[in-house]
């Protein structure tokens, strides 16, 4: 049942470096599908961030990106951020600026988009911010937004964009609970709507565990495993890669959950 | 899919109530101006001074003389200086994200200061140059080179804002030593010129640099404003603007360019106007918000006006005499800077 064409995100003999220290050498991961979430896991310092920002066009890096077959490494950035989109783990920065005013921002900020008309980009605008549930707010200045609404703003900027793959950098790490649930929920909705390639950085393994169709597990910048979280987040994985002893529990409702027993 | 016809018809209501913002400061800067050319040693009334202004020959001889050679000058520089200084302010707080960056921050002014002094202090003479023009060329030529220094070295360190900000502070420091330097061995003659160089004043504007600085603000303030959209998204973090396809370092070296351009023109015609750079580009802020296309210019305008306002202020302080305009800017310019670091605590500028 494999596609004529290869489908989705491929990475090919991805090099980066910070000066003469690599920190990624000659990478090799995916395929990434579309239609599914994946989190991209790791201890810090592995490389996840890198990967991501090298894979969004943010750093120089060597080797080859397939999106769909199509070599995305030649681009321009500009044209590169048009297919394959990195959203930065910082939130959009609280400044005098509607929710709508950034949405126009960032729709059109390598350029007009076309020739549409500003009816036609604020009706977009508020298609997506209605999309991630904060249409209400469209008028509201981000200085005066919670961080969670604010990553959801930064989310509607990104959506608004219309990339093909969506990488994001811990999305959910400055976001509480209920933010962390509405985020990931919107997250998995979109990618299967908008038939997205996405692969998101996190640190919270149940999330990673419960609310992802793949897991990526990165290794002093290699990857160790890559399928479904299930099979990558094993006992003997967590002890490589993150030191500590786990244990993964089956609840009644089927939900797995790891609890930490001790560092190695 | 829901449609939102009110919140859309909200947005552009906010959209026409900031030009109307903008209409406004050019109203009140043109009042200004005009204030400003009427107000003097010998009073004249508006409608003489409109009449001046558009038919000279139906004043007599006098009028016209003061009008034209003294007053409008005077009145469209202060108004040309504040528009560079405020335009260039509103560019660097958004490219070093901070907001206590002005013109002055990077040592620009420092820089055309030391320059100046060069001219006046080694006493350079250069056959059918006016002196006063060879003084403007060096303060540029020094300004200008302290920002490609100061890129030079970003670029060498890849720092991020900063690093700018601190190089920018070690080259007010290095240029300020150098122009203390030249002030102790200058003579008293070159002394008390330089001083008055330093302090900044407008009556030295004449036609000729009044032109050259308004058309370089002519020529940069559309490319200023073709950057809008990409700076906008700058404010909402770097990470943020290059995730979206923006080249950062790009858009920041060209930013840098226009800056420099404004500065150092503005600093060799009128020396050092402090507080104008930093303090338009927080009152434009709270009148229309950091939209860029509307923020630029309402810096633009708001830096206009308050010098503008500063430069009438400076002529009927002390009566028959005109106090240098850097002096006023400054006493104007700290009570109001107090005021925004104060209430930043309330709310995030």
């Amino acid at each position: 049942m494999t596609p004529p064409v290869p489908a989705g995100l491929t990475l090919h003999n991805l090099t980066v470096r910070y000066g003469r220290k690599s920190v990624i050498s000659e990478l090799d991961a995916g395929p990434f599908p579309h239609g599914a979430v994946c989190a991209v896991l790791g201890p810090n310092g592995s490389g996840k961030s890198t990967l991501l920002r090298a894979t969004g066009g943010l750093l120089h890096a060597t080797g080859t990106l397939m999106l769909d077959g199509v070599d995305l490494t030649p681009l321009p950035r500009a044209q590169r951020a048009q297919h394959c989109l990195y959203l930065p783990q910082t939130l959009p920065e609280p400044v005098r600026l509607s929710v709508l005013d950034a949405m126009l921002a960032a729709r059109h900020a390598t350029g007009r988009q076309g020739n549409t008309s500003t009816a036609a980009d604020i009706d977009a605008a508020m298609a997506c911010l209605a999309d991630v549930g904060i249409a209400h707010l469209a008028t509201q200045s981000l200085h005066a937004l919670s961080g969670g609404q604010r990553q959801l703003a930064g989310l509607a900027q990104a959506l608004g964009r219309k990339p093909r793959a969506l990488l994001l950098d811990e999305p959910l790490s400055a976001l509480d609970p209920y933010y962390q649930q509405t985020v990931m929920a919107l997250i998995r909705r979109e990618t299967v709507q908008r038939n997205l390639v996405t692969l998101m950085v996190l640190h919270d393994l149940n999330i990673a565990l419960n609310q992802c169709d793949l897991a990526c597990l990165l290794h002093n910048g290699h990857i160790l495993a890559y399928g479904p979280p299930a099979e990558v987040l094993t006992p003997e994985h967590l002890r490589t890669v993150y030191r500590i002893e786990a244990r993964v529990d089956t609840g009644r409702d089927g939900q797995r959950f790891i609890s930490t027993t001790g560092v190695v | 899919m829901t449609h939102h016809p009110t919140i859309a018809r909200t947005y552009q209501t906010a959209l026409r109530h900031r030009s109307l913002v903008l209409a406004g400061l050019l109203g009140a800067l043109a009042l200004s101006v005009l204030l400003d050319c009427a107000v003097g040693p010998a009073e004249l009334s508006p409608t003489t001074m409109l009449r001046a202004v558009f038919d000279p020959a139906g004043v007599d001889e006098q009028t016209s003389l003061i009008v034209w050679q003294i007053r409008l000058p005077y009145a469209l520089m202060a108004a040309c200086v504040g528009a560079a200084l405020g335009l260039a302010g509103a560019e660097m707080q958004t490219i070093l994200a901070n907001p206590l960056a002005s013109p002055f921050t990077l040592g620009l002014s420092a820089a055309g200061a030391f320059g100046a002094s060069l001219a006046i202090v080694l006493g350079w003479h250069v056959a059918h140059v006016p002196d006063m023009w060879l003084t403007a060329g060096s303060a540029f030529v020094c300004a200008a080179l302290s920002v490609w220094i100061l890129d030079m070295l970003v670029r060498l360190r890849q720092g991020g804002t900063g690093t700018v900000i601190l190089c920018g502070v070690a080259l007010v420091f290095s240029f300020q030593a150098l122009v203390a330097l030249m002030q102790f061995v200058a003579n008293e003659d070159a002394l008390q010129n330089l001083v008055f160089w330093t302090l900044g004043s407008l009556t030295r504007a004449t036609w000729g640099t009044l032109g050259l600085l308004a058309g370089a603000l002519a020529c940069i303030l559309p490319f200023s404003l073709r950057a809008a959209w990409p700076l906008t998204t700058l404010r909402m973090g770097e990470d943020r603007a290059a995730s979206l396809g923006v080249d950062v370092p790009r858009l920041r070296r060209a930013a840098l360019l226009r800056i420099s351009l404004l500065c150092a023109l503005a600093v060799a015609f009128v020396g050092v106007i402090g507080f104008i750079g930093l303090v338009a580009p927080h009152i434009a802020r709270r009148l229309v918000g950091e939209d860029h296309r509307f923020y630029l210019p309402a810096s633009l305008l708001s830096g206009a006006f308050i010098l503008s306002l500063a430069a009438l202020v400076a002529r009927v302080l002390v009566p028959g005499v005109v106090v240098p305009t850097g002096i006023v800017t400054a006493l104007v310019g700290i009570p109001f800077f107090l005021v925004i670091v104060l209430r930043r605590g309330e709310e995030l500028p």
